[in-house]
């Protein structure tokens, strides 16, 4: 910490440098300010709902297209298409 | 904060609530899947599919609790379980200008609507299929206790810990 001062008084100009680089730091634009907002939300209310899926009906992305028709509608997608 | 994003780009799952998917309620307002016909699953599985693989979809999608940005009275219940409706078609007005509705299933007053919707909620990557109704109107009551969607909401968070869901 002393070391850190001493520097500065050492050096006034870079003081001064310092100093301006921390007040321009970029202030975001409104629409960008308002879309983090509104996605700090979306995840808030995701987040904020838990549920017990141990006994739900699952479908994830491994799945194939055919697998998902079949499952939800309890028939073989020929046996969909043929009738 | 991009960071915190990126396990967000798709939705992992979709799940079947088993009071929809087993369900007996066959009304305008609420049909369970054994009442749905062959046409109505299949648009279903179509949907869950275009969703697992990022697809954007055509109807219209809102949190069932606000309408034009206003939060509609007495729709806590939809609010505190984060309850979304989809307008899953069929279409049968001309839409010259719709938006489609994102991978993620944000929020697009956009879309093409229709009389019938599917009720989800959303969690994380997840979302949770509620019901199904041919016909939306007058919406389901968030403060009814007979309403389905509302009591499948709820029930799964009643049936864990409070501290896991805090």
């Amino acid at each position: 910490m002393a070391n850190f001062n001493l520097a500065i008084a050492a050096n006034p100009a870079r003081k001064s440098a310092t100093r301006r680089t921390e007040t321009v730091a970029a202030a975001p634009t409104s629409a960008q300010a308002r879309a983090d907002k509104e996605m700090h939300k979306e995840i808030g209310d995701r987040a904020r709902t838990t549920y017990d899926l141990s006994s739900m009906t699952r479908f994830n992305r491994s799945m194939t297209r055919d697998e998902i028709i079949a499952k939800v509608m309890g028939k073989k997608v020929e046996e969909i298409f043929s009738l | 904060m991009s960071g915190l994003f990126l396990y967000m780009t798709k939705i992992n799952d979709v799940y079947l609530h088993p009071r929809f998917e087993f369900g007996t309620t066959d009304k305008a307002s609420v049909t369970d899947m054994p009442f749905m016909t062959d046409d109505e699953k299949l648009r279903l599985a179509l949907w869950m599919n275009g969703i697992l693989d990022g697809e954007e979809h055509e109807g219209l999608n809102k949190p069932s609790w606000t309408n034009g940005g206003q939060v509609i009275p007495k729709t806590q219940a939809y609010q505190d379980n984060n309850v979304w409706h989809y307008h899953c078609g069929p279409y049968t007005s001309a839409y010259a200008n719709h938006r489609m509705t994102d991978s993620l299933l944000s929020e697009n007053n956009q879309g093409k609507s229709s009389p019938e919707i599917y009720h989800y909620a959303k969690q994380q990557d997840v979302i949770i299929v509620l019901g199904f109704s041919r016909s939306h109107l007058p919406f389901p009551d968030a403060t009814s206790k007979t309403n389905p969607i509302r009591n499948r909401s709820y029930s799964w968070r009643s049936a864990i810990p409070p501290t896991v869901h805090g």
